[in-house]
């Protein structure tokens, strides 16, 4: 039997108040933290107003207590003082050693201090250190390395459903038996990034936004940081905390309709909202209070008003918007309503929709317009973000449920085994041709390794082509051909992992909000920079309206898809999982981290990449995709039978220790293994660490080695898992893959061990089918 | 005016990135969005950017784009109209 998740602690940053109490004051007395812009430096600041935290980035400093050395980005900062408190109000410490996981989401990372430098990253020869605060796993480490959490973490980015999709992953961590505790939520700044992006969607409004009015005319941005702190209920009440609440209910769901603007009947919406309460085994009219998503905009409000109409009917409960309090906090937004939620059945109280005045004629729904008291047993909250990525999560008052449903571990291997049925990958190899298996490798001396292009005509309509990046088009191609492959049209869930992102896209905004100061810049963009456009267009492409998921924390994105694969899979949710990894190499972006030296700064054979002496490693890209499911086939590659991923190990010794283990959970001795794939990228200095761990450990088995042929990017190892794939469905090691031993002898069981800079470290374990 | 159209199929190619059309597979009296050349909310925000940009006529409302954008002809009117 599964346990039940409550809720032990609470964090808030927002403009209306620094900590819950603040929060709940301003929230019941209708004080909104919408105002002129104060802090951030815009050429719109007398334009616009926002939900701004009226406190600079020193006094952000100050106010987060951390002993951590600079440098900060403000989204880390608002990140590390919300999940403190969080973690303080739960009273936890990591003296007790219970397994302890952080999720968190963001969907602008470092970008408030990105796009301060961006001209010095590129144009000044010099290690700028906010290069590397810029990827959207910082934050999350800041907070990791900030409270010591170090047994699981990762980060969501899905636009502005991100936390709550971090939430949900959290306690699908727990039911799992991944960890026993998680701190989730999430934190966004405002940035010039998101200002001008919202702008050029002409979706701001410049007054205080009114959500669910006729006149209502765009939102407002804002910005803050919220997390939870979730535990087994049994944990919780054996240490006699106070619980705040249950969470019973949680879905996400895909619109699959239009890159940022919802379906006319709200599809997804709906369908997060009533999967949500089929999870927590509701019936809509027992939803007392919905805090909706309600941003103002058009579009967001009619087609949420009309889902919710198809849901509840008649018996439409008391519903309010709270963006008007805080204005629109991005991927912070879901935890931060989730936390006035929880205050709402806390104390009882429903807290007004402002500003509203006149019903939409379309849907004739009336917000709450006052504070009013009433007990409260269920509440609801809704998120959804661009690419249709819709979410809603229910919260109920401890001791009001008795249903619950059991899940199995799969932490200790016990869990369903889960097959790979399909795979399909674009990198700079010959991938496609599935009667090839790089038999003929391509050799290049080159700065960074790039894809070898397919023709992408084949694969996308010309009219959906012409806006797509390169990192989407061979997102698409190697989804396209897993699917085939695996003979499936619609995965039960699309989970992608990208450590950067839409890489290009991001420049493409960002050197046009620079060079134009702000004016004139195109939508397009920016729509095609958040983290989620690749699982979004695969969903669009093949009208796919189930889980929908993007984690993008550096070396552990890909690692996290698979473990949310696994997870879903192993929890009945899902028959199928499409997972893939994707990243892409830009010039700027290898330019940058040449400064930093995580890759090498002049050309380089791929083919002797590990005698090479530059600093770094060889930069590279590649997509790959695989279909997971519950069922093995004629066509199934390989078993997967596990993932893990380890935080900032203290040395070798505890590196060689993490490894044994997780290989003995899944009853395996070192020698068992028959082929172990290591992450070499021919950086002298931390290509040791494979050498003195898995070189010591392995010593007698066969190891390979992958990156010669991708180059360093984050997800490399998808692309390792997509050869160890073959490998195991061929029965041949490819001679170019092989670094130590012999290639005559049956494999059966392969892991992959790769690292980042020693910080971020992670397994895979295959096995034959 | 002719002049006005052929130099706004050119601009529109180019901003939306359509690549497999040459200026005379547009007619000019043909919608642009929907059943005609197929464009989007997404197109229109940035055919908003295009006049702007181009002709220096600012549109503060997206609504007005319907109207504005329904051919190349009616955006070249448009601009005739207004063109500073």
């Amino acid at each position: 039997m599964a346990s039940k998740i409550v809720i032990t602690g609470i964090g808030i940053i927002t403009s209306i108040g620094r900590n819950a109490e603040e929060t709940f004051h301003s929230l019941v007395n209708g004080k909104s933290g919408v105002k002129p812009i104060k802090i951030l430096e815009t050429i719109h600041k007398d334009k616009f107003v926002a939900g701004e935290i009226p406190l600079t980035h020193d006094e952000l400093i100050t106010l987060s207590g951390t002993r951590l050395k600079p440098p900060f980005t403000r989204t880390a900062l608002l990140g590390m003082i919300a999940a403190r408190q969080a973690w303080e109000d739960a009273g936890l410490n990591m003296d007790d050693n219970v397994r302890t996981g952080l999720v968190s989401a963001t969907t602008t990372g470092g970008m408030d201090r990105t796009e301060l430098h961006y001209n010095d990253f590129l144009h000044k020869d010099e290690p700028n250190p906010y290069i590397e605060t810029h990827h959207a796993g910082n934050s999350t480490e800041m907070i990791a390395r900030d409270l010591h959490i170090s047994d699981y973490l990762t980060t969501v980015s899905t636009a502005c459903s991100s936390s709550l999709n971090s939430i949900m992953f959290g306690a699908r961590l727990i039911k799992n038996g991944i960890v026993d505790r998680v701190v989730a939520g999430g934190t966004d700044a405002l940035t010039k990034f998101t200002l001008n992006g919202f702008n050029t969607l002409m979706i701001l409004d410049k007054t205080l936004c009114r959500p669910f009015d006729e006149q209502r005319a765009g939102l407002n941005l804002g910005e803050g940081a919220a997390y939870l702190v979730l535990e087994k209920e049994e944990d919780a009440r054996k240490t006699g905390k106070h619980i705040y609440a249950e969470l019973s209910g949680y879905a996400n769901a895909n619109d699959a309709f239009h890159q940022t603007a919802s379906s006319e009947e709200g599809e997804g919406p709906f369908l997060a909202m009533k999967k949500a309460l089929q999870k927590a085994a509701l019936s809509p009219d027992e939803i007392d209070y919905i805090n909706v998503h309600g941003t103002g905009t058009e579009n967001n409000d009619l087609t949420e008003g009309r889902a919710m109409i198809r849901l509840f009917g008649e018996n439409m409960p008391a519903f309010s918007s709270t963006k008007p309090y805080t204005g629109h906090t991005l991927g912070a937004a879901g935890a931060v309503e989730s936390v006035f939620s929880i205050l709402a059945l806390q104390n009882n109280t429903i807290f007004a929709n402002l500003n509203f005045e006149t019903p939409i004629p379309e849907t004739g729904l009336k917000p709450l317009t006052g504070v009013i008291k009433k007990e409260l047993k269920y509440v609801l909250t809704n998120s959804f973000g661009f690419g249709g990525n819709d979410s809603s999560i229910i919260f109920s008052k401890p001791d009001v449920r008795i249903k619950n449903l059991p899940e199995g571990s799969v932490k200790t291997g016990m869990g369903k085994p889960v097959y790979i049925n399909g795979i399909g990958s674009v990198a700079p190899q010959e991938t496609l041709d599935p009667d090839r298996f790089l038999d003929v490798v391509i050799a290049v001396e080159d700065k960074y390794l790039q894809i070898k292009k397919p023709n992408y005509r084949d694969y996308i309509n010309p009219k959906a082509l012409r806006r797509m990046s390169k990192i989407v088009r061979m997102g698409i191609v190697s989804a396209k051909t897993a699917l085939e492959d695996a003979a499936i049209e619609q995965p039960g869930a699309i989970v992608t992992g990208t450590g950067m992102g839409c890489q290009r896209d991001t420049e493409k905004f960002l050197n046009s909000l620079l060079d134009n100061h702000e004016n004139l810049m195109n939508p397009t963009a920016f729509i095609q920079s958040t983290h989620n456009t690749i699982s979004a267009q695969i969903a669009l492409m093949s009208g796919n309206l189930n889980h929908n998921m993007a984690y993008v924390h550096r070396t552990f994105s890909f690692e996290s898809a698979l473990l949310d694969g696994l997870v879903l899979i192993n929890g009945n949710e899902a028959n199928e999982v499409l997972v893939g990894g994707i990243d892409e190499i830009t010039e700027e972006s290898w330019l940058m981290k040449t400064r930093l030296d995580y890759f090498k700064g002049n050309p380089v054979s791929n083919l002797e990449l590990l005698g090479d002496n530059q600093p770094g490693g060889m930069a590279g890209e590649s997509a790959a995709f695989f279909v997971l499911s519950s069922k093995k086939t004629e066509n199934s590659y390989a078993r997967l039978s596990g993932v893990d991923t380890f935080f900032n190990p203290s040395g070798d010794a505890e590196i060689k220790d993490m490894i044994v283990s997780f290989l003995e959970q899944h009853s395996l001795a070192t020698s068992d293994v028959d082929l172990v794939l290591l992450g070499y990228n021919g950086d002298r200095e931390f290509d040791k660490v494979y050498d003195e761990t898995a070189g010591k450990l392995f010593g007698n088995n066969s190891t390979g080695y992958f990156k010669h042929l991708c180059g360093e990017h984050d997800t490399a190892s998808a692309f390792a898992t997509w050869i160890a794939a073959r490998i195991l469905k061929t029965g041949t090691i490819p001679q170019v893959v092989l670094k130590t031993g012999r290639n005559n002898k049956t494999v059966k069981k392969i892991l992959i061990y790769n690292h980042f800079r020693n910080i971020n470290h992670s397994l895979i374990l295959l096995e034959k089918s | 005016m002719e002049e006005l159209i052929e130099q706004l199929k050119q601009q529109i190619i180019e901003q939306l990135n359509l690549e497999d059309l040459e200026p005379e597979d547009i007619d000019p009296e043909e919608p642009l969005f929907g059943n005609g050349l197929g464009l989007d909310s997404i197109d229109a925000l940035e055919l908003i950017v295009l006049l702007e940009k181009q002709y220096g006529i600012k549109i503060e409302n997206p609504k007005d784009g319907q109207k504005i954008f329904f051919s190349v002809k009616s955006m070249a009117e448009f601009i005739t109209e207004h063109k500073k």
